[in-house]
């Protein structure tokens, strides 16, 4: 076990831990508080040891938390520097239902220091590794108290408080076991690789404009952050380096198509991802076969890997009350009985186009997006559904479609060949990675101004730490077989 | 459709009471493509007009103000950083509150929790407000 050396100090940005005592540790980091006496760090609120925790004062727990999380990221990075956090516990925003748990990223940026790539922006931490100094050592504060640290840190005071995500609070044990509260470990563990490294940094994804030289605003000129070299756009064919501010406002928004192409994230990625679950097509129809991406429902049984979903069969267009949305015609019926229906997204539930096409006959049906992306996941209940519904994206699904079409070209008279579909899985397509391989970051086309993308695509398989959603499911590793954050960091100088 | 609204009023500052409704595309021209689709609707924010007395569409700025969502940083508007130089030659600067990452959590219908984090806290206070975190089985698109 890890030697904790704690001193609890009551009053705002004392330091809480100066080391963690790791002989092994590959770097330090010093966390620091801002919380004020009996908040926080400080709560004195008796609670019993849970899961590998021995604090037993929810302050004592919530620094316990901190220091192993820390201590995680001593042993998997380098640096003669020691690094910087300053952390508190805030009241943050909340609802009964939902609450912004906190945030974290880098304090401080540079340029043009020694060892780093000129003119580029780099998180402080990762520039005082690479020129092997403290570059805002002896700068004078800004009267925060904290304006010269690496990393900035706070989170949420009153998660599961009545009006604040009532009943899940933070999960305080080191064993990953939240079970319904939040696993303040891995959560920790995300926020402070942002503010290693893991972030587009001075971006503005929204715009496309960089922090400009000065570090007073964005500009369509501003210098580039060290992540833009190893952003590449599969669509635009440039990385976002060499992109105007337009151009990477529009990569940003681009699902699927923005691909990681440092060295040690590939080599990673080969490591760690798995097979692409693809729908495996046979057919006489040339050019046709092969993998084609699905998405699965949250109705009707669970498809499994090998399995025959069965021949596909297309049902008429033009519905005005949407595809698939009303009961089937006596042709529509014919066509899908004991195949699998292929039926436009649109107008109407997945789960009632699923209902229309078993109580029609079908065996099956795959839903084709309507609009660009990736084969959307299929919401919606039905208890009553007891065929397979799957989903692709709609330039897949007009693929399958037109080769339904083709195929009556290949049998006998009246009997055209049949479109099989399999459900397997892509082994030359890693979940997570373009076709070359390369791992993809997160790139929605989004419902609001900017975007994700300092994170992994949330294809990935399996769960990655630093993809947008905090997976219950995730370890505490960062390297392969079982994740890609340090990699990535690795690429950037780390 | 009135009856299928849900709604929810908050104080509206400088502009009188302000109704927001859920459930009704407003604003197309900040409507995404993604509702097109059906991933996910957005707000209808309704204000009561402070010269009229009577209920409008609210303006983009409004309906903004009244969801959490705070424009991007306009090209050129200052900063709030701190430059630093250091002897070497580094130029370096200090960041703020709007350059961190958010994570946001949401409890769905079906009890669970799910985490999302965010490169700016204008996607969070949206997600936040909206509940709209992709991707949990819970809250994916059911048309």
């Amino acid at each position: 076990m890890n030697t904790l050396k704690t001193t609890l100090a009551p009053i705002a940005a004392a330091v809480l831990l100066a080391f963690s005592g790791l002989a092994s540790a590959a770097s330090t980091i010093v966390i620091t508080s801002r919380d004020a006496a009996g908040v926080g760090f400080n709560d004195p609120t008796p609670v019993a040891p849970v899961g590998g925790n021995p604090g037993t004062t929810l302050g004592q727990q919530r620094l316990n938390v901190y220091r192993y999380v820390a201590d995680l990221w001593q042993a998997a990075i380098d640096s003669d520097v020691p690094i910087t956090v300053s952390a508190g516990w805030e009241a943050l925003t909340c609802t009964a239902t939902s609450a912004v748990l906190g945030s974290a990223g880098a304090w401080n940026i540079w340029y043009d220091f020694p060892g780093g790539v000129p003119g580029t922006w780099y998180p402080q931490a990762l520039a005082n590794k690479l020129a092997g100094v403290n570059l805002s050592a002896g700068a004078p504060d800004d009267g925060s108290g904290y304006g010269t640290v690496d990393i900035k840190t706070q989170f949420n005071v009153n998660l599961g408080n009545p009006n604040c995500l009532a009943g899940s609070p933070f999960y305080l044990g080191l064993d990953g076991n939240a079970g319904t509260k939040v696993n303040f470990v891995a959560t920790l563990l995300h926020e402070l690789g942002h503010g290693l490294g893991f972030s587009v940094l001075s971006v503005q994804t929204s715009t496309g404009n960089r922090i400009n030289a000065a570090g007073t605003a964005y500009s369509p000129t501003g210098l580039p952050s060290i992540w833009e070299g190893f952003m590449y756009d599969n669509t635009a064919g440039k990385t976002w380096l060499t992109m105007t501010a337009p151009e990477r406002r529009v990569s940003a928004i681009n699902p699927l198509q923005l691909a990681w192409i440092g060295d040690n994230g590939v080599a990673g990625a080969a490591e760690t991802l798995g097979a692409t679950p693809s729908i495996r097509i046979v057919s006489p129809v040339p050019g046709l076969n092969g993998f084609y991406p699905y998405n699965t429902a949250s109705f009707g049984p669970a498809v499994s890997n090998p399995d025959n979903l069965g021949t596909l069969a297309n049902i008429a267009p033009g519905n005005p009350l949407g595809q698939g949305c009303t009961a089937f015609s006596d042709a529509d019926r014919m066509a899908v009985a004991g195949k699998v229906a292929i039926i436009d997204r649109g107008t109407c539930g997945f789960a009632v186009k699923a209902k229309n096409a078993q109580d029609a006959g079908a065996f099956g049906v795959i839903i084709a997006n309507n609009a660009a992306g990736a084969a959307p996941g299929l919401g919606g209940t039905d208890p009553t559904i007891t065929i397979p519904t799957v989903s692709v994206s709609q330039a897949d699904g007009a693929i399958l479609k037109q080769g339904v079409i083709d195929a009556a070209q290949f049998g006998r008279a009246g009997r055209p060949a049949a479109v099989l579909a399999l459900i397997s899985e892509n082994k030359k397509r890693l979940a997570g990675a373009d076709p070359l391989g390369r791992p993809l970051l997160y790139t929605p086309n989004p419902l609001v101004s900017g975007s994700s993308v300092s994170h992994w695509d949330v294809s990935a398989s399996p769960n990655l730490l630093m993809e947008p959603n905090i997976s219950a499911d995730l370890t505490t590793s960062l390297v392969p077989p079982k994740d890609l954050t340090k990699p990535l960091l690795k690429d950037l100088g780390w | 459709m009135i009856s299928n609204l849900k709604s929810c009023a908050r104080a509206l500052g400088g502009g009188g009471l302000a109704l927001v409704f859920a459930g009704v595309a407003l604003a197309q021209a900040e409507a995404p493509a993604a509702a097109a689709v059906g991933e996910s609707v957005a707000n209808q924010v309704v204000v009561r007009d402070a010269a009229t007395g009577k209920l409008r569409a609210a303006s983009a700025k409004e309906a903004r103000d009244l969801s959490g969502e705070r424009a991007a940083i306009p090209a050129g508007q200052p900063l709030n950083t701190a430059p630093r130089v250091h002897v070497s030659g580094a130029r370096g600067v200090r960041l703020s509150d709007e350059f961190l990452n958010h994570a946001v959590i949401a409890r769905l219908p079906d009890g669970s929790v799910v985490e999302q984090c965010f490169h700016t806290p204008e996607e969070a206070a949206i997600a936040h407000k909206s509940m709209s975190i992709k991707q949990a089985p819970a809250a994916l698109p059911t048309e």
